[in-house]
């Protein structure tokens, strides 16, 4: 049988009702198909006092990635019942239409070619031959997000392009995501001026505009593990510091798992009524979480409640996608989120040599401090924490262009 | 109460064999053609976005006959709109096609996204089954979700017992019903957060092959032994399950070949049958094992679960 999705038919059935003529259409899934006819089934007993009077035969083309629709009058076609099965009546719709032929082959020959693919090929292989994937690149992986960046960023053509990054950080509130113990660390004990260009320096970006940045806003905390989360009191201390230095402050929670929850609203009660700063805000990245808080803190969502479709290999199927993950007020930049696993998949790894074997962290050993999952060079990810993330080599153009979704832009180097 | 077992259908053709196997409830994906024509793959409607296999039902016409043969076995269909990230015309444009689906007889939806959910609040006589690509789900969730056609909700596959123990134990509305992942396709991460594509073209992203610095491991060799559950299995965990307040056991197998599916309900069915004559969690397992699986099983577990009794 026919996938349903790259071939159908909408069938337009006339009948008389009240002695007025009435019009129907009707969506039919094509069973079979040759390069002369199709079948298709109905309900039993539809086609009483029916008949059908057109078709619009759909078919999907691989390449331009589009569905071929063709219009058959009832002159071009003739309908025959060929069986009445138990809960359906089959029928045989006979296209004496060239254009059909044509259609019928063409999509036969890729349906064809695809069980080909997929019997024979190995799934590098079947990409290749679908769309643009690159062969044999597969175990030429990077080393790590370093490497990333410092391939990116000392890239000349990366900076002269990259003007354009002033002039929109002279309009957003730009933020620097403290997503792990390192940079918190860093944030604490070194002068500011300092942790800035050691931060940009340890990413190589320093000669890069990002590095420009004025940066008026701190997130602390680490959207994907809720283990990330600094203690209470490291909270309070980095308000302080923050506030001292005339930055803002958002705090960032991970998903809060069930039994975690009586003692992260615990956290943020203390938190929230202990600090001196002005305006404290609360990003969440669950719904129960931003239900509860809501109702008495500055709470906004973050990026893993905005969804999209995010994947560094679009671009090999001509996709243009909007990569960079965003929360309610910001977006994040360079690196975005594709997958995040709430039972920690490295910890897998590391723990049964197997990244499908995770489950719930109670005593989290910090393998993220010293491990990477690293990927092949040209998808520009790495497993970072229990997510992949993916560096946006076009974060420029994209960040102009989400321009209007953000009033700030969150550096997450 | 004995747990009822929810299969995924890709074709109406696996309906009456599905039932006759023993499953209690099927679910499956509609996909109207023109909606195809309008968004394409790249804004799918539910989490099944492969279009060279059978994994949603893919005309009305199907639906129609699919809804007699409902009538006629008496197994419930739901039906899944779970995609996760959907803008407002998708989401105007699904409650369309939902009440299409009301008028061809289907009352109970899968649904993930909770705006979507809420502009279904008007209409009456349907039940909502909150998908686990919502998100990690926690107890806070419920004092706000009040709609009156929630009917049930799907906890997601990295759920724990404890965790699904005490999120039942803590909901408000009492009526709800529960369903957790029981067989097949344990990814690697959490549905709800997995912006990544799943296309005929690509191979999934958690199959992309991957490394660990300075650590001999690499991509999963996935090697096929046919063995129930090979790609996940929670059945050790059934006697958890069920004192956790669990009323439905999902068995993942959309796109899967009917038979598979019917080997599959047929295993559920089995071990539900040696959870009913069990006299404790251990008497279940060892005999659930030694029945189910005398060559050994996956160890692709769901579920951690403790051994001794409770």
């Amino acid at each position: 049988m026919i996938p349903f999705s790259i071939c159908g038919a909408i069938v337009k059935l006339i009948y008389e009702q009240n002695h007025i003529m009435q019009e129907e259409y009707l969506e039919v899934r094509i069973l079979d198909l040759s390069t002369k006819s199709f079948s298709f089934r109905l309900p039993k007993g539809y086609l009483k006092g029916k008949q059908i009077d057109s078709l619009e035969i759909k078919f999907y083309s691989f390449e331009p990635k589009k569905y071929l629709t063709l219009f058959v009058e009832k002159e071009s076609f003739t309908i025959s019942l060929l069986k009445e099965e138990k809960y359906y009546d089959l029928y045989e719709a006979y296209i004496f239409c060239k254009d059909f032929e044509a259609y019928a082959g063409m999509l036969s020959r890729e349906y064809l070619d695809y069980i080909d693919y997929k019997l024979n090929l190995s799934d590098e292989e079947l990409s290749n031959k679908m769309c643009d994937y690159p062969l044999n690149e597969e175990d030429d992986f990077s080393q790590g997000r370093r490497e990333i960046e410092k391939a990116f960023f000392e890239n000349e053509n990366n900076i002269t392009d990259a003007g354009k990054l002033e002039e929109v950080f002279k309009v957003k509130e730009i933020g620097i995501l403290l997503e792990n113990r390192q940079l918190i660390a860093d944030f604490m004990d070194k002068p500011f001026d300092k942790f800035i260009e050691d931060y940009f320096d340890r990413s190589y970006a320093t000669n890069h505009p990002i590095s420009k940045a004025l940066i008026k806003r701190i997130y602390i905390g680490n959207p994907y593990c809720l283990l990330l989360f600094p203690k209470k009191e490291v909270i309070i201390a980095l308000i302080e510091k923050a506030k001292a230095l005339g930055l803002e402050v958002t705090i960032v929670l991970a998903p809060v798992s069930e039994m975690k929850v009586t003692e992260v609203i615990s956290d943020i009660d203390y938190i929230f009524n202990k600090h001196s700063m002005g305006k404290l805000e609360l990003q969440v990245n669950d719904w129960g979480s931003y239900y509860h808080f809501r109702k008495s803190i500055n709470v906004t969502k973050g990026l893993l409640l905005h969804k999209g479709r995010k994947d560094p290999r679009d671009k090999y199927r001509g996709i243009k996608s909007e990569l960079l993950s965003r929360g309610e007020k910001e977006i994040f930049f360079p690196f975005y989120q594709t997958n995040t696993s709430t039972f920690c998949c490295l910890n897998a790894l590391v723990t049964k040599n197997d990244r499908g074997k995770s489950c719930r962290v109670e005593a989290c050993e910090g393998y993220c401090s010293r491990y990477e999952i690293l990927y092949p060079k040209h998808l520009n990810m790495v497993g970072n924490y229990n997510s992949i993330l993916a560096f946006d080599e076009n974060f420029v153009s994209d960040i102009i262009s989400m321009d209007s979704k953000a009033e700030r832009l969150v550096i997450n180097l | 109460m004995t747990m009822k077992i929810v299969a995924g259908m890709g074709s109406l053709d696996d309906y009456e064999d599905f039932c006759e196997a023993g499953a209690d409830e099927v679910f499956t994906g509609y996909v109207p053609l023109n909606y195809m024509e309008c968004y394409g793959r790249e804004k799918p409607i539910n989490r099944r976005e492969v279009i060279y296999y059978n994994v949603s039902l893919g005309s009305f016409s199907e639906l129609l006959i699919l809804n007699d043969m409902k009538a006629a076995l008496g197994k419930e269909v739901s039906i899944a709109f779970n995609a996760i990230a959907l803008s407002d015309s998708q989401r105007e444009e699904i409650v369309e096609i939902i009440r299409k689906c009301i008028k061809a007889g289907y009352t109970h939806f899968i649904i993930a996204d909770l705006k979507l959910i809420k502009m279904l609040e008007d209409i009456d006589g349907i039940f909502i089954e909150i998908s686990g690509e919502l998100g990690e789900p926690n107890h806070l969730l419920f004092d706000e979700l009040s709609s009156k056609n929630l009917s049930r909700f799907i906890f997601p596959r990295q759920s724990s017992i404890e965790e699904i123990e005490n999120i039942i134990s803590l909901n408000p509305n009492k009526k709800m019903e529960y369903e957790a992942f029981l067989l097949n396709e344990k990814c690697h991460f959490t549905g709800a957060y997995c912006n990544s594509v799943h296309c005929d073209e690509l191979c999934h992203i958690c199959k992309v092959p991957y490394k660990v610095k300075g650590m001999e491991i690499g991509r999963n060799i996935e090697e096929t032994t046919n063995i129930p559950g090979e790609t996940g299995c929670g059945l050790c965990a059934l006697w958890d399950l069920r004192k956790a307040g669990i009323t439905h056991l999902k068995l993942v197998s959309r796109g899967n070949s009917g038979e598979e599916t019917v080997k599959d309900i047929k295993t559920i069915k089995e071990a539900l049958k040696i959870l009913d004559g069990a006299k404790n969690k251990n008497d279940y397992i060892a005999n659930m094992k030694k029945r189910i699986f005398p060559l050994g099983c996956s160890h692709n577990c769901y579920y951690t679960i403790d051994k001794e009794d409770k």
